[in-house]
């Protein structure tokens, strides 16, 4: 896994002064984050290759070109051929797409579901439709898909594929004959539909559903990367989900008073894993200066004397170390109503807060942040009285900062990295319990 | 063959093993078998006399082009197959009886033969107005066949009406005419179908039965894998043609002339399993592909509401449309590319205005 | 047309036959006989019904050849050949002159092969005794063979073979087909000699026929259910360019040729012969002739050359006769209201009026199938049929109210009284032979030697067509289909149009109606409903149950006579077909030329 978010060196904030792109930004200063690992990549420029050589192929099956004049050729025999060289291919490359979701991080599973039940789902897919409708000024950042992307790639592709394959085989099987492990694999397809002829005309049918989610799909890719912050081709090659600030220069405020915003940690440093949330803060501290209105604040263990902060803020962020039963050192973003689901606690005694409870209390109250964002990490160990954060774990901080990062400027605020590093009475957690002398020098 | 299928005795003694000698070979047997003296006049008895198996050919409704097709067999012939292979005891279309003596002759063949003799069905039985759309005896012939499918060894289904449905159970199917198999559920059922299947394959299953004493190996769909394991396609003389693209484009073109393939007439050989391309028809002569039109898949289940048979792609009849895949597919990605293009022509504009005030804002 | 007063003869015994077998579908016939055993009320049933004209509606015009082939294999082709000359009537498409040749070339070859299947396999067993002929002595039978025929297959030891063959197959006790027969009934009237001889011809006849069909296989890809096509015909010709074999060629004309030739040969060195045979046993049975002496119809059929199908270029003739008026042959007009109606008084069918008959155009057909007051049994266990109520799936079609007889005696009636000598002299040469006069051709005997006149007839036009055929390509023409109106982009919004043969079992027509390039309305009349029809509201009976009058039958429990005159007709029922429409809304408009 690339380790693209550790603090950065001394060198490397001096050369982010250098490149400077079409955007008039920081190329190395913008917010990175690695969404889509090499498996994920490479089947998916496979994949459309193939897909494309199919289509093409499959069409012209259907509907031969014009007689060559000439004998001796072998043209249907070779479109044939490369159909199905292209249909082996794809089935190889999808199979082992779906493989590597068993395998790789939580990105790469997600074009295999569609969260039905989650109602932010469905939320953020009107958005994402809204923002199509033009309805919308900004669109949402995501690391991933967007759930309207989401969704089209599942019910477009996902299920699509499949299909295709199944009843591609299944009429391979026709010539390679009865006694063909195809048909052995596949022939309980002429179950469905006794008469070959409408397993032909379904796999006909498939070749322009997948033709009009290409066009969707490609058409979509292309736009966003355009108009919204996060880049979308590079990212299917280098892996990398980027997000520019440009579109905010000129963009009319969302509103005239700037909206508080808090930038929360919160966990046990004593504790290994558990002090993840605390650690991620502290270096956005040390990375970036926000403006006014953004609070950046080690929450710590402080519990239900967080409630005044929440309070007062439109907007939060906070890092924690959350169970979400991912690999560890898996990051996840949760938004809004589905912050609450997964920052309750097991209980152990009745002093025991989560911070849930510190969301329901503001509630209560009557003044709870509008938008909330968990930034959330699969701890190793919580048990290890006093030991450091796992190796895992620890190489999230970068990538989390990068993350909030993401957040903090879909909702516009200024973020600038720090040239000059802050001096050590700035540092958010002082009398040496910061990460660097508390961990960093006992390993050494 | 002819004569040579008459009884074992019959054979040997043309071979001109004598009658005595014949008799040692039966109490030897007998002797070997460790069955006892009487059984050697037993086994002389069933050597001498073995029966031709009897055969029940039903008709529902159909147009008696199975029957036709059955007659043409060049191999076996005809006469061959009643006079020495098998016994056709009734057969709506060439029995000497008729009303009353020719129904006695299923009740008696029921009783006397019950559990050893095939019933071949030609056509299909209707289902609606309680079936009086085909009237057998005054009943319907529903009631005929499923009486006479009880007590049979085997059934046969001959043909796509029997098979399948043909002709009168393309949509609407005003009859509510069935296959047999919806009908006889309790017995094995070889599906030989086609619009009519050809009159070797025909007499092919038939002489498997009495030669091989069972019926032939069936594939999923319950068709003898014998003849219909393969496309026409995939022994289809023309099929160099199609893999080197030289296809008929038009009715008596150049190309019809030299016999290229007629998959862009509509040629449903890509999708159907029968023996024309290689048994052919009529001993061998022609099949309609080697003619000069397209196959138009009558061996298949529901072909006749695939669309037409000049086109290449077949109807969609869901959702009520009645269009084939390309068409559905053009019309669909059409509407989605003109969609994007407006899309991306208001994007286009909304940018550009942003640019504007951008710049505009900024000074 | 007199009204029968025997029916519904209420005194005398009542006779069912059903299963009616050796016919094409499914038929019941009901007779009551007097006390003399003679005929003196008939029952005629359609026992069966498909609907393909509906399943035809919304289909592409093009496709309609191939569902209307299916509606007889035995007449295989005839439907077919009528349908695309309804589509090409309607959309005004011309076929070249060389797919006329073929067509006509292929609807003679159906008529040889089903008129002498007919003969041989589904009518012979009437006229034949086949167990009789297990007493014949060979060597007379060879004689009588060889005395009415140059045919080589006669020998003495020829006809011994066959007699020990069918003596082991009776003694195995499985008769097959032959069981339960009427062997021995005393309407049988041929001594064993003629019996065997005859047997021996059906076997041959079954041996033959299958290699007449190859002229379909050939130019229509198999048979039964050849290929046909809209503006022509599918089987491209190239006799000696690039790739001739890939197309009708030397070796293919050659093979129709010589099959031409055999067809020619058989029909006259065994089949008339053996009419001649039978005849001359039979001269005293002249039951049987129904409406053939009163009236009859026919269509024409067989175009000289291509696109006029006016009865001048018709080779079969075309015309109708009335009360027996020869004098007189009467044109017909399949427009004209008042010429063809169907009632379906007697028939399941309903009407707002039953009394009236409604012209083809105004059709309705909705099914009704209800028994009359005095049937016997229950709606589905028949045990006798009221003929004073409904009674058939067939309609009751009429011609300006009269009943007719349709098929190769209509046409040979028709052909004769037009003094057509390729019809008369025939027909004469044989009543001369047999001694009978003219009247003798009314009857059964006369119906069945009609057909083998005409089997011979067609035989030998195949010869004149093909011969026109290859004179054709000799002159540079090789062209079979004209595409021009292929696309349906080219057609009218609206059209209509009919089309018309003389199937083997008589006139036959079709009616299309297209719209937005797909079928609007499709109708058949078919041979069958004019022959087998039930009554009307007047009484007149239809020519299966005019046939049966007043015959006698020598034993009653054993119908031998009553079929040997249905079969007569060569009933093929599932040709009488009809539309239904579930919901009676269907405007059946069968337009009957």
């Amino acid at each position: 896994m690339m380790d693209a978010g550790s603090r950065p060196a001394e060198s490397e904030l001096a050369s982010a002064a250098i490149a400077l792109d079409a955007a008039g930004e920081q190329a190395a200063a913008r917010p990175t984050i690695y969404v889509y690992e090499a498996p994920v990549r490479t089947c998916h420029w496979v994949n459309a290759l193939s897909i494309l050589v199919l289509m093409v192929s499959g069409y012209l099956i259907g509907t031969p070109p014009p007689m060559v004049a000439a004998s001796g050729n072998f043209v249907i025999g070779y479109i044939r051929f490369a159909h199905f060289a292209a249909a082996q291919v794809l089935a190889v490359f999808f199979l082992v797409r779906i493989l590597w979701a068993l395998f790789g991080n939580h990105h790469s599973r997600q074009i295999f579901y569609i969260p039905v039940h989650r109602k932010q789902f469905w939320k953020d897919v009107l958005h994402e439709i809204r923002w199509y409708a033009f309805l919308e000024r900004e669109p949402k950042i995501y690391v991933d898909h967007n759930p309207l992307a989401q969704t089209a790639i599942f019910t477009g592709f996902t299920l699509l594929v499949p299909f295709m394959i199944v009843t591609g085989f299944a009429l391979f099987s026709e010539g390679a004959g009865i006694d063909s492990w195809q048909h052995e694999l596949f022939g309980w397809v002429f179950a469905l539909w006794p008469n070959s002829h409408d397993v032909h005309t379904w796999h006909r049918l498939g070749m322009w559903a997948l033709t009009i989610f290409l066009m969707v799909h490609i058409y979509a890719a292309v736009r966003e990367d355009i108009m919204s912050p996060q880049s979308i081709i590079s990212s299917m090659i280098s892996g990398v989900r980027q997000c520019r600030d440009n579109r905010r220069r000129g963009a009319a405020p969302i509103c005239s008073k700037p909206r508080r915003v808090l930038l929360l940690g919160i966990g046990n440093i004593l504790w290994a894993d558990e002090g993840f949330g605390v650690r991620a803060v502290e270096e956005f501290h040390h990375r970036y200066a926000v403006p006014a209105e953004v609070t950046i604040l080690d929450g710590g263990t402080q519990g239900l004397q967080l409630v005044n902060y929440l309070q007062e803020s439109h907007r939060l962020i906070v890092f924690d170390a959350i169970d979400y039963g991912l690999e560890p050192g898996e990051l996840k973003l949760v938004r809004d109503e589905e912050v609450p689901r997964f920052t309750g606690v097991r209980k152990m005694s009745l002093h025991h807060t989560g911070f849930q409870e510190v969301i329901s209390a503001c509630c209560l109250l009557g003044h709870c942040p509008k938008h909330l964002v968990l930034i959330g990490c699969q701890p190793l160990a919580l048990d290890d009285w006093g030991g450091p954060l796992t190796p895992a774990v620890r190489n999230q901080i970068g990538p989390a900062v990068e993350l909030a990062r993401f957040i903090l400027v879909e909702w516009g605020v200024q973020v600038t990295p720090r040239i000059t590093p802050l001096r050590k009475s700035e540092w958010l957690l002082a009398n040496g319990i910061d990460h660097l002398h508390y961990e960093m020098r006992a390993r050494t | 063959m002819g004569a040579a299928t008459e009884t074992f005795y019959g054979v040997i003694r043309r071979q001109g093993i004598t009658r005595r000698n014949f008799h040692k070979f039966c109490s030897l047997t007998a002797t070997s078998l460790g069955l006892g003296p009487l059984a050697a006049s037993r086994i002389a008895n069933a050597l001498e006399t073995k029966p031709r198996i009897p055969v029940i050919w039903m008709h529902g409704l159909e147009c008696t082009c199975c029957s036709e097709s059955f007659i043409r067999s060049a191999h076996p012939l005809m006469k061959d197959i009643v006079l020495s292979m098998i016994s056709l005891d009734y057969d709506d279309t060439i029995m000497a009886a008729a009303g009353h003596q020719a129904e006695a002759i299923l009740e008696e063949t029921r009783a006397k033969y019950k559990g050893q003799y095939v019933l071949a069905v030609e056509g299909n039985p209707p289902l609606n107005e309680g079936g009086m759309f085909c009237i057998h005896a005054g009943k319907p012939f529903v009631e005929k066949l499923k009486m006479m499918a009880e007590d049979a060894m085997a059934v046969i289904a001959w043909g796509s009406c029997a098979a399948w449905g043909c002709v009168q159970a393309a949509r609407p199917n005003p009859t509510q005419a069935t296959p047999i198999d919806k009908v006889i559920t309790n017995k094995p059922i070889i599906k030989v179908p086609g619009c009519p299947p050809i009159a070797e394959v025909m007499t092919g299953v038939v002489t498997f039965i009495t030669t091989f004493g069972k019926p032939p190996e069936l594939d999923r769909q319950g068709r003898p894998k014998m003849f219909y394991s393969q496309r026409i396609h995939d022994k289809c003389y023309r099929r160099a043609h199609f893999d080197a693209g030289q296809f008929v484009e038009e009715w008596d073109d150049e190309a019809a002339r030299k016999g290229y393939c007629l998959y862009k007439m509509g040629c449903k050989g890509p999708t159907t399993y029968n023996a024309c391309s290689s048994v052919r028809w009529n001993g061998g002569v022609s099949f309609p592909i080697q003619s000069g039109h397209g196959c138009i898949g009558c061996s298949e289940d529901g072909f006749w509401d695939k669309g037409s048979f000049y086109d290449r792609l077949t109807n969609i009849k869901q959702f009520g449309i009645e269009k084939n895949a390309d068409q559905i597919g053009m019309v669909a990605a059409g509407a989605v590319g003109a969609g994007i293009g407006v899309h991306a022509a208001v994007t286009a504009l909304k940018r550009y205005a942003g640019k504007r005030d951008d710049a505009n804002r900024r000074h | 047309m007199e009204l029968h007063g025997s029916q519904g003869f209420k005194p005398g015994k009542r006779i069912v036959v059903d299963p009616v077998t050796r016919i094409e579908g499914h038929m019941r016939v009901e007779v009551n006989v007097d006390s003399n055993n003679v005929i003196r009320n008939a029952v005629s049933s359609g026992t069966m019904w498909r609907g393909i004209e509906i399943i035809l509606n919304g289909r592409d015009p093009r496709d309609a050849w191939a569902f209307t082939e299916r509606i007889c294999g035995v007449c295989t082709g005839t439907h077919a050949l009528t349908s695309v000359r309804a589509v090409e009537n309607a959309l005004s498409i011309a076929i070249p002159e060389n797919a006329n040749s073929i067509r006509n070339i292929m609807q003679l070859c159906l008529q040889v092969h089903d008129h002498l299947v007919h003969f041989y396999h589904l009518h012979a067993l009437d006229w034949v005794d086949v167990m009789s002929a297990l007493k014949a002595d060979p060597k007379a039978t060879s004689a009588l063979a060889q005395s009415i025929s140059s045919w080589p297959l006669s020998s003495p030891g020829y006809f011994k073979d066959l007699q020990i063959r069918l003596t082991k197959f009776v003694e195995s006790g499985q008769l097959g087909p032959f069981k339960s027969g009427y062997w021995g009934h005393a309407a049988y009237k041929l001594p064993p000699e003629a019996n065997l001889m005859a047997v021996a011809h059906y076997l041959e006849a079954l041996d033959f026929q299958k290699d007449i069909v190859k002229i379909h296989a050939i130019y229509g890809g198999k048979n039964p259910h050849p290929n046909w096509l809209v503006g022509g015909v599918s089987c491209a010709i190239n006799v000696d360019g690039t790739g001739a074999v890939g197309a009708i060629n030397m070796e293919r004309l050659n093979l129709v040729s010589s099959v031409i030739d055999r067809c020619i040969e058989f029909t006259e060195k065994v089949y008339l012969p053996d009419i001649v045979t039978i005849g001359s046993f039979y001269k005293n049975w002249l039951y049987g002739g129904g409406l053939s002496g009163k009236n009859v119809m026919a269509y024409g059929d067989i175009p000289e050359n291509a696109n006029d199908y006016s009865a001048k270029n018709l080779k079969l003739p075309r015309g109708v006769i009335i009360n027996g008026n020869l004098n007189e042959v009467l044109p017909l007009d399949h427009a004209d209201p008042e010429q063809i109606q169907e009632f379906v008084s007697h028939s399941w069918y309903k009407y707002d009026d039953e009394s009236k008959g409604r012209h083809p155009w105004d059709g309705i057909t909705e099914p009704n199938y209800l028994l009359g007051p005095n049937a016997k049994g229950t709606k589905t266990d028949i045990k006798e049929l009221d003929e004073g109520g409904k009674y058939s799936w067939i309609k009751a079609p009429r011609w300006r109210g009269n009943a007719v007889e349709v098929g190769p005696l209509a046409r040979y009636i028709v052909g004769c009284a037009q003094n057509k000598p390729e019809f008369k002299e025939p027909t004469e040469k044989l009543l001369k032979t047999l001694g009978l006069p003219a009247t003798a051709l009314f009857s059964t005997l006369g119906r069945t030697a009609a057909r083998a006149l005409e089997c011979e007839w067609a035989a030998n036009q195949m010869r004149y067509f093909q011969d026109k055929l290859v004179a054709r390509i000799k002159a540079g023409d090789s062209s079979t289909a004209n595409i021009d109106k292929w696309e349906p982009e080219s057609w009218p919004k609206e059209a209509r149009g009919y089309g018309f043969t003389e199937a083997p079992r008589g006139a036959l027509a079709h009616w299309i109606k297209i719209k937005e390039m797909k079928i609007d309305n499709y109708q058949c009349v078919v041979p069958t409903t004019w022959n087998g029809s039930p009554r009307d509201p007047k009484g007149n009976i239809g020519a299966f149950e005019a046939a049966l009058m007043d015959t006698p039958m020598a034993a009653p429990e054993q119908p031998l006579e009553i079929l040997r005159t249905i079969h007569s007709f060569d009933p093929c029922l599932a040709c009488s077909t009809h539309v239904m429409s579930p919901d009676g809304q269907e405007m059946a408009a069968v337009r009957v030329r």
